[in-house]
């Protein structure tokens, strides 16, 4: 029998030959350089049209930094400019988030000076050294963000920036980087590799917890050298146990592992175990801290908490739950039920830990009748209207008659199903209007106006007492929907995230400065907020 | 573009699979038993104990979990089963040494672990480890990123020379890169071709350079290193080169242009041995087609459904063309015959094809053949030139020889244009091999402990193929030497302080030795045990 090596490759097209482009009789010329003077040549600059739709005119820049586009269409355009190594900016633009200026051009005009100046980026540089002080060779230094996402601070990955392993120095350099805050950790191995001499993953300057993390500042083109991180030996553990059904059966489950997000406010990667045919499980090398041990199989699905201390901990228990029901109904006060079922009812997790490692919890499913049922529902949750039918907002949520309206509940037995729930829906909706100023009294075009609850125990992820709202053009902006009560309102320069700026640190820090307001139901507020200049 | 309209896909680089060559499996070894090493790490320099190194040791078929040595550079390992084993420590800031091995490229010391025995006093002595730093930066002086500049040791094979690589550094964003742990000893700096963008939709390469700035190895000045030095400023220009064009055609064995699509396959015959990241494109309707082709020692493999092609092309600076003929292939078939046993041992046998003249790991375009119940085999689709080789055997098998019509399929590669059929090809295993060990004295007939034992076979032909038949060898920790894997047949061995890692698979470095060497006879089957004097290192 003969086989010949199968050959992987990955095919790719050839470029297309370019649509023909319009022809005009305008032209474009400029310069790139780096911020710091010199000309950048080969950086690739791109032109585009604003009101025209149509791809991209490409040019790269010579030697001297020059670049032209010529016979270009009477139009509006803008440039940008990249090259790797550097911050890509527009003309006109300053610094990244903001806006760049496009050019207007006329027929037979001929634009010059059309500048751009690129930084380079920034870059992080230090060593990693034992408790010894001796350096640490092919150690993976990291530089993370940390970020709120679906209220949970997590380390996430910088695009562009890659992990960089140290050398028999001990030094790294990480770049690639744009202005920010940065975590710096270092790895040794991996939590259940067989191969680590005991060294947990390790945050700036040598702290275990990320939330402990000292940040790194990182300004524009800016390096910041010297970041040492010292990494000391802990006493490893091992962790076994053996996964159950709800009915007491062992059997074979997906175990995954994390850091407690009760101790140490973010959440790290999951860490999967050996799992054996009978239940067994088994994590290695689990240096002390707090943990939360998932275990999961199609719907069912349990958690254990489990805190390590240098002893191994054996013979745990985890037990599977099989998912409550939420069944109900939707019902529309004082006015007529809408046609379209535009409607999305989630039971949202209310404890980071009790949560599904991966995926989202799913929707419901509504019928013809507007009743519904949500089932396999695990883990503390609120009931949430996360869209409803366009002028309508969630008013109550009644669970076996009682008002249960933001309470958390909890789920996982079948005991624990609720299906006599009445989801109401009002016209009476709360709107806060109003236009945001900048210092100066003129409309601010950008930033954005957060209104939230002044009560501090509506503070979390996806709360309905928080909103936010980016303001138009004219600086006019609209808050609706905000249940009735005491509320504080603040502009921001910029929302730090896609809910970032849920974060109860946050919120607190922008409370100081913020302008009370109190809605009734349906009340229709208008207000005006400034910018304090900066 | 093709005359007649044919797509051109061009395909990215990839990586191709690359199998290591496996020896014949042996039978599984025990994984516990009741042997110990145990030693010391140390800096060579000053002898000050060396702690956190983490200490390796390999034996053929066993899987030792590495121990890391404590405050005073004291290591051991337990519960090892009885058996040869090789030593390596590496540390931060010292080159990686294997016990006994003074250079990178010596043979080590092997450990001879009886069954319940506990060997001591085994010192490793670590050299702090040279590095050689420098830049990449591009015609303009515009740094390089991700550069993959290479340091390794010149070798000689068969008159070819080699590059093995003994440290690599990849350039980060200001172009610099650094190799560290390298061994003392002169190494062939050099950056692979490289992809650049000139222009909008403009892109060329670079060529491989060889530290000054040349574009071949002859040109290659080595960089010096000393253990703990680092030479700073090795650095690189890499220049866009206009690339030549390659025409290419695929034919049929009628010289008629194929239909349908073809995959052909590059691989760069570099003086790395090939590279395993190359160029594919798929050609339709037969071609031509012309593509823009670096300059190299190139093999190009085609592969259509009406058969494949096996060429190899060097291209230079000019435009070049090529015309591959598909066919479907030349056979091969015969039977196996086990040398001395009545029945077959259990076990599969695979024998297998590969492209010659690459290095032994590299199994490009592997056809292979396996043993059927009544023993034959058969091979198929075998195009260009070929080596073969014993892939798969029962423990304890080699192949002995590869014959058909009395002429042997293993001295060199076998070109086939495709068609041909060659029946009666018989493959003689064989399980009796005479291992040979033994000391060595010296001229007092004192008892040597240190040494290095070349073997080589009396028959000059046989060097043409030298992994077969040429052996270096160490002895273990008591001075006892042992070749244990070579086929019957009439040797030379001589015994000497070292041995020129970069020329010991030459047939004039050996020629050197044969007046001084011993002639040995290795039967079939009987072990030998002799005594040789040390010969003095020409």
């Amino acid at each position: 029998m003969t086989s010949l090596v199968v050959v992987l490759f990955v095919l790719a097209a050839l470029p297309q030959a370019p649509l023909p482009l319009p022809i005009g009789t305008a032209t474009i010329r400029g310069h790139v350089v780096r911020t710091d003077g010199p000309p950048l040549a080969r950086a690739e600059v791109r032109l585009l049209s604003t009101d025209k739709p149509g791809p991209p005119r490409v040019a790269m820049t010579d030697e001297s930094g020059g670049y032209e586009f010529a016979t270009l269409p009477a139009g509006r355009y803008t440039v940008t400019a990249s090259k790797t190594g550097y911050v890509a900016l527009e003309f006109g633009q300053d610094r990244a988030f903001e806006a760049g200026q496009p050019i207007v051009l006329k027929a037979r005009e001929t634009r010059e000076r059309v500048d751009i100046a690129l930084p380079r980026h920034g870059a992080i540089m230090g060593r990693v050294v034992d408790e010894n002080g001796e350096p640490l060779e092919g150690v993976s230094v990291s530089v993370k963000e940390m970020r709120l996402l679906g209220g949970r601070r997590q380390l996430v990955s910088v695009p562009g920036v890659l992990p960089r392993q140290t050398n028999e120095l001990g030094r790294y350099r990480v770049y690639g980087l744009q202005p920010g805050d940065y975590v710096v950790s270092a790895e040794v191995g991996q939590v259940g590799s067989d191969d680590l001499p005991g060294y947990p993953v390790t945050y700036f300057p040598g702290t275990i917890n990320p939330v402990e993390a000292q940040r790194i500042q990182i300004g524009l083109s800016e390096e910041v050298s010297s970041v040492e991180l010292a990494l000391t030996p802990v006493r490893t553990a091992r962790i076994t146990g053996r996964t159950f059904t709800s009915s007491g059966e062992p059997f074979q489950a997906g175990v995954q592992m994390r850091p407690s997000w009760r101790s140490t406010g973010a959440i790290a990667e999951a860490v999967g175990a050996r799992a054996q045919p009978d239940g067994g499980f088994e994590f290695s090398n689990v240096p002390p801290g707090d943990y939360v041990i998932q275990a999961f199989k199609g719907a069912e699905i349990g958690w254990q908490f489990v805190t390590v201390n240098g002893a191994d901990v054996t013979d745990l228990a985890v037990t599977t739950l099989p998912g409550s029901t939420i069944a109900g109904r939707v019902t529309f006060e004082g006015a007529e039920t809408p046609a379209k079922r535009d409607l999305d009812i989630v039971p949202a997790p209310a404890d980071p830990d009790q949560t599904a490692f991966f995926g989202t919890p799913s929707s419901a499913e509504i019928h013809d009748d507007w009743t519904f049922e949500i089932t396999d529902v695990s883990g503390p949750s609120r009931l949430r209207v996360t869209r409803a039918p366009s002028g309508f907002a969630l008013k109550r949520v009644i669970v076996n008659g009682l008002d249960a309206t933001d309470a958390v509940m909890p789920f996982g037995a079948e005991s624990q199903s609720v299906v006599d729930v009445e989801i109401v829906l009002t016209r009476e909706v709360t709107r806060i209007t109003g236009t945001l100023s900048d210092a100066r009294g003129a409309p601010a075009a950008s930033g954005a106006v957060i209104a939230f609850a002044e009560d501090r125990e509506r503070w979390y992820q996806g709360s309905r007492f928080l909103s936010a709202s980016r303001p138009s053009q004219n600086g006019s902006f609209v808050i609706a929907g905000l249940p009735p009560g005491a509320y504080l309102v603040a502009p921001v320069d910029r929302l730090p995230d896609s809910d970032g700026w849920q974060d109860p640190g946050f919120l607190g820090v922008l409370a100081a400065k913020a302008m009370r307001v109190t809605l009734s139901d349906g009340q229709q507020l208008a207000v005006n907020v400034s910018v304090i200049g900066r | 573009m093709s005359v007649r309209a044919a797509t051109i896909v061009l395909v990215s680089a990839f990586v191709l699979v690359v199998h290591a060559q496996q020896p014949p499996r042996d039978a599984p070894h025990p994984t516990t038993g009741s042997g110990s090493i145990r030693g010391r790490v140390v800096a060579a320099d000053t002898g000050d104990a060396l702690r956190k190194a983490r200490i390796m040791a390999s034996a053929e078929g066993a899987r030792v979990d590495p121990v890391f040595s404590d405050a005073d550079g004291r290591f051991q390992f337990v519960n090892l089963p009885a058996g040869r084993y090789v030593l390596s420590a590496a540390k931060a800031g010292f080159a990686t040494t294997k016990y006994g091995a003074r250079r990178t490229l010596e043979q080590p010391i092997a450990i001879d672990v009886a069954d319940r025995a506990a060997v001591d006093g085994v010192d490793i002595r670590m050299p702090r480890g040279g590095v050689i730093t420098g830049r990449v930066v591009d015609d303009l002086g515009d740094p390089m990123m991700l550069v993959n500049v290479t340091a390794g040791r010149l070798v000689r094979t068969g008159g070819r020379a080699r590059v093995v690589t003994a440290g690599s550094s990849m350039t980060d964003d200001l172009g610099e890169y650094r190799i560290s742990g390298l061994t003392a000893g002169s190494y062939i700096v050099s950056t692979p071709g490289m992809a650049m963008v000139l222009g909008a939709g403009v892109s060329s390469a670079s060529a491989p350079v060889f530290y000054p700035g040349g574009a071949s190895l002859t040109q290659a000045q080595p960089v010096a290193v000393h253990a703990g030095d680092e030479v700073p400023s090795i650095d690189f220009t890499l220049t866009p080169q206009r690339m030549p064009r390659l025409s290419v055609t695929v034919n049929d064995a009628n010289a008629a242009p194929v239909s349908g699509l073809v995959f052909i396959t590059q691989l760069a015959r570099t003086s790395f041995g090939p590279i395993d990241t190359m160029q594919s494109f798929g050609i339709e309707g037969g071609g031509p087609t012309t593509i823009p082709q670096r300059p190299g020692d190139w093999i190009f493999i085609a592969q259509g459904t009406q058969g494949s092609a096996i060429v190899p092309l060097v291209v230079g600076s000019d435009d070049a063309s090529l015309n591959l003929v598909l066919s479907k292939g030349g056979r091969l078939s015969g039977d196996v015959v086990f040398e001395g046993a009545n029945a077959a041992p259990a076990g599969q046998v695979v024998l297998e094809s590969v492209i010659a003249d690459l290095p032994a790991d590299f199994r490009a375009a592997a056809v292979v053949g396996d043993m059927k119940r009544d023993r034959t085999f058969e091979m198929t689709t075998l195009a260009g030139p070929r080596e073969f080789r014993l892939r798969t055997a029962p423990p304890g098998w080699v192949l002995k020889s590869l014959t058909v019509q009395g002429r042997s399929l293993l001295d060199g590669p076998v070109e086939f244009k495709g068609g041909e059929n060659l029946t009666g090809v018989q493959a003689v295993l064989t399980n009796r091999r005479s291992p040979l060990s033994g000391t060595v004295i010296d001229r007092d007939k004192a008892p040597v402990r240190v040494y290095s034992l070349l073997v080589f076979p009396e028959d000059r032909t046989l060097l043409r193929n030298p992994s077969r038949w040429i052996r270096w060898v160490r002895p273990d920790q008591n001075g006892r030497f042992l070749v244990d894997d070579l086929l019957p047949g009439d040797y030379l061995a001589i015994a000497l302080d070292d041995v020129d890692e970069a020329e010991w698979l030459n047939a004039d470095y050996l020629e050197r030795m044969r007046l001084r060497a011993t002639r040995v006879t290795l039967g079939t089957g009987e072990p030998q045990t002799i005594t040789l004097e040390i010969a003095s290192t020409p």
